[in-house]
């Protein structure tokens, strides 16, 4: 008596056969290359001549650093690169650091000891980001005038940590829920405090989670624009204000924005980058398995 | 790993220096201040603390902050100016820093944004008092509008305390359309018309005052696969298309608006003949003998086409002249703006420095238009970067300058004359709201019509959309603000 018999053979799901599996790989380096294609453009324009750049496009031409030696030239009274990148740095460090303490504890409320009606405050959370900004750019342009925040470093601080928040408190939350409730019970009968439970136990399992949130956060703050550019155009301005402020309405500036372009964004690709791995592991901790 | 942390420590380091060159002295303080400052309270402290960002009057508010002030007496008077990008409007930034500072100790901080922004920002900052800026760049376009609502300082009795600034000098045309009832609002730093550009080598035929039919025929019969016949605004915009084809509106009879009798907006003209006459020709004209592309192109991208020998004759500011290389100088002629109904036709545009009534220091502040708007300017750059370079169109004197006229020999004299013969009084064959004004109707509600409309117009241009549809939408949006 046959006790074992053969499975019957399953139908071939899409991409096991080869064909298909060609076919596909072709359209995903094509889609990739269709994504792709702007920002190499960008980065090859950038080592142009304003008059080449200008000029029909060309693959071929002689590559100059001049563009990106003009556009960090400080010049004085106008909002240089270094003090741009200086700006934006401790905007985004502070925004960052302000997200990540008020988010973990409100995270773990949320997920680990959740209070009543906790779906309601979640979804106030996220209920802040349904408005659209330029809808509240005025009045919050009036408080920032009349607490004498205009053109200040603090006012981007204080609306990139409002902004980044809900978003922090969702993925970290999603986290948080992942940690298995026995490891905190049996911390809690070793007699383990809350913020030991916290600190030992909670956020080791969640930091690939809290990396890639911090990660997000300072993406989101590095290339915010519109309210940099309507509450603090002056010169304690951020990088997308000054790659912003090298356009010219008449004159050749696409090659010299082009390097700008390409300096405000390698801190960002150099970040994601080096945290990809981990950021890769955090992203996928909290989706849905 | 080991490598992933190299170069973890290589963007941190490198962060770190351009950090620490770039905030001077006060990026480094600010850390403390701004993780301290979550409560309106401490918030305004560190404001206080801010120097770059700070006005002096409200540090004068502050008693402490008074006392520093003191301290640093005139050394730290300082002036935060907002400015459209353009070369030789960052160069006088550059030449304030050599000049001006040391002249007077008044540090000038520049705050450069492109065309739209700066408009955004300083409309607001200006009418709602954001005392962010002391000095602003605005146009032609909004200066009287300012000035009439009381936004900005009036500059004929400064004018008359100055010893440098001689009110006089300015070129009527450009301080009629920068006055309200006879008090300049703004000062202007360089002013424009439009002409015609045409190669030389090319074309023989061009008049000197010539009509629409004419140069539409001079550029069907030089169009050709390798050059254009010429090159037109055809990007949407008020200040783009808008500027350009309002011109040609004009000089054809037509008008967006006709005038109440009190002056203000009455009914839309988009739906008469001379109108639908002048946009048919303007997108024939384009669709003959115009450059590629020409849905897209605007000032800058009919510069590059013309300097590369693409198209043979281009329709735009005179400022241009002044912009191109020598070599391509050389090639080129010059006509007066192409006229049909009308006698003059060229648009007038000044680019303007103006004081708003916020201003925490506008002694100051007139210091500095003063020192960027007189003639001692024209020498200094004249002398840094030569005659050539000096921001045309604002200065009688100018024209008077045997150096100038040597340098710019090819331009000047066509560049006043235009300036001259601009209509801005009188632009066209019918009464119209919003003057003085050519390439624009000087009410706040073109900005708005003028963009629409010119998104539409455009569309036709590109061939999206018939000139018919276009105008029949564009009527529409005009008749929307009619009262």
């Amino acid at each position: 008596m046959a006790i074992f018999t053969r499975a019957p053979k399953a139908e071939p799901i899409l991409g096991q056969n080869r064909l298909v599996a060609n076919l596909l790989g072709l359209l995903t380096w094509f889609i990739g290359l269709l994504f792709f294609f702007p920002l190499f453009w960008l980065v090859l324009n950038g080592f142009k001549e304003e008059s080449v750049a200008n000029a029909s496009p060309t693959l071929i031409f002689d590559p100059t650093l001049d563009r990106f030696r003009e556009v960090t030239e400080a010049n004085a009274g106008l909002l240089s690169f270094a003090e741009a990148f200086g700006n934006s740095f401790w905007i985004v460090l502070i925004s960052t650091i302000f997200v990540m303490i008020l988010a973990v504890p409100a995270a773990y409320a949320l997920a680990i000891r959740p209070m009543r009606k906790w779906r309601d405050v979640l979804f106030f959370f996220i209920s802040t980001k349904f408005l659209p900004i330029v809808g509240i750019i005025m009045p919050i342009w009036i408080i920032a005038r009349d607490l004498n925040l205009l053109g200040t470093r603090t006012v981007l601080v204080v609306l990139y940590t409002a902004m980044n928040l809900p978003l922090a408190v969702w993925m970290l939350r999603s986290f948080f829920a992942e940690v298995p409730k026995e490891l905190i019970e049996a911390a809690q009968i070793d007699g383990c405090s809350l913020l030991g439970q916290l600190r030992q136990v909670i956020l080791p399992i969640v930091a690939p989670g809290l990396a890639a949130t911090a990660l997000l956060c300072v993406i989101f703050a590095w290339n915010e624009f519109f309210f940099a550019i309507q509450l603090n155009p002056t010169g304690a301005s951020t990088i997308p204000v000054w790659v912003n402020s090298q356009q010219k309405f008449q004159g050749q500036f696409l090659a010299g924005l082009s390097a700008a372009s390409v300096l405000a964004t390698l801190p960002v690709v150099v970040a994601g980058w080096a945290a990809q791995k981990r950021m890769i592991r955090g992203l996928a901790m909290g989706a849905i398995k | 790993m080991k490598n992933r942390r190299a170069w973890i420590a290589l963007a941190l380091a490198f962060s770190l220096i351009v950090a620490a060159c770039g905030s001077d002295d006060d990026a480094g303080s600010d850390v403390e201040d701004d993780s301290t400052a979550t409560t309106a309270e401490s918030a305004e402290d560190e404001a206080m603390e801010d120097e770059e960002a700070m006005e002096d009057e409200e540090a004068m508010e502050d008693d402490e902050a008074m006392e520093d002030d003191e301290a640093a007496a005139d050394a730290d008077r300082s002036i935060t100016v907002a400015l459209v990008g353009n070369d030789n409007i960052t160069r006088m930034g550059e030449l304030a820093a050599e000049y001006f500072t040391p002249e007077t100790g008044i540090e000038v901080n520049l705050t450069v944004l492109d065309e739209q922004t700066l408009r955004e920002v300083t409309t607001r900052d200006v009418g709602a008092g954001g005392e962010q800026f002391d000095v602003v760049q605005i146009g032609m376009y909004e200066t009287p509008q300012f000035g009439a609502n009381g936004w900005l300082v009036g500059l004929n009795d400064l004018a008359a305390a100055s010893d440098t600034y001689d009110i006089d000098d300015l070129i009527p045309a450009v301080r009629n359309g920068l006055s309200v009832d006879g008090e300049l609002y703004s000062s202007p730093f360089y002013a424009e018309s439009s002409f015609v550009m045409y190669r030389s080598d090319i074309i023989d035929n061009m008049p000197e005052a010539p009509t629409w039919e004419e140069v539409a025929a001079i550029a069907r019969e030089v169009d050709s696969d390798e050059m254009a016949g010429i090159c037109l605004r055809g990007k949407p915009g008020w200040g783009d298309l808008g500027a350009a084809f309002t011109t040609v509106l004009n000089t054809f009879g037509g008008t967006w608006w006709e005038a109440n009798a009190d002056g203000s907006i009455g009914a839309s003209q988009v739906d008469q003949p001379e109108f639908a006459e002048a946009l048919n020709f303007y997108v024939d004209l384009l669709n003959d003998a115009g450059e590629d592309d020409a849905a897209n192109s605007s000032f800058n991208e009919c510069k590059t086409l013309y300097e590369e020998g693409k198209v043979a004759m281009w329709y735009d500011a005179t400022v241009a002249a002044s912009l191109f290389p020598e070599d391509v100088v050389e090639n080129t002629a010059f006509a007066l703006a192409p006229t049909k109904e009308t006698d003059a036709s060229g648009w007038l545009w000044a680019w303007t420095l103006a004081i708003p009534v916020s201003t925490s220091d506008q002694d100051a502040a007139w210091q500095f238009i003063d020192w960027a708007t007189n003639a001692g300017y024209h020498e200094i750059i004249a002398e840094e970067d030569g005659w050539r370079a000096v921001p045309p169109g604002t200065r009688k004197s100018l024209y008077e300058r045997p150096e100038y006229l040597e340098a710019a020999d090819a331009f000047a004299q066509r560049t006043l004359d235009a300036m001259l013969a601009a209509p801005i009084d009188n632009p066209g064959t019918t009464p119209r709201p919003g003057l003085p004004g050519v390439q624009y109707v000087g009410v706040p509600e073109f900005q708005d019509v003028g963009t629409r409309c010119t998104e539409l117009f455009s569309a036709a241009i590109a061939g999206s959309m018939s000139v018919d549809d276009a105008l029949a939408d564009c009527h529409i949006i005009a008749s929307e603000v009619s009262s």
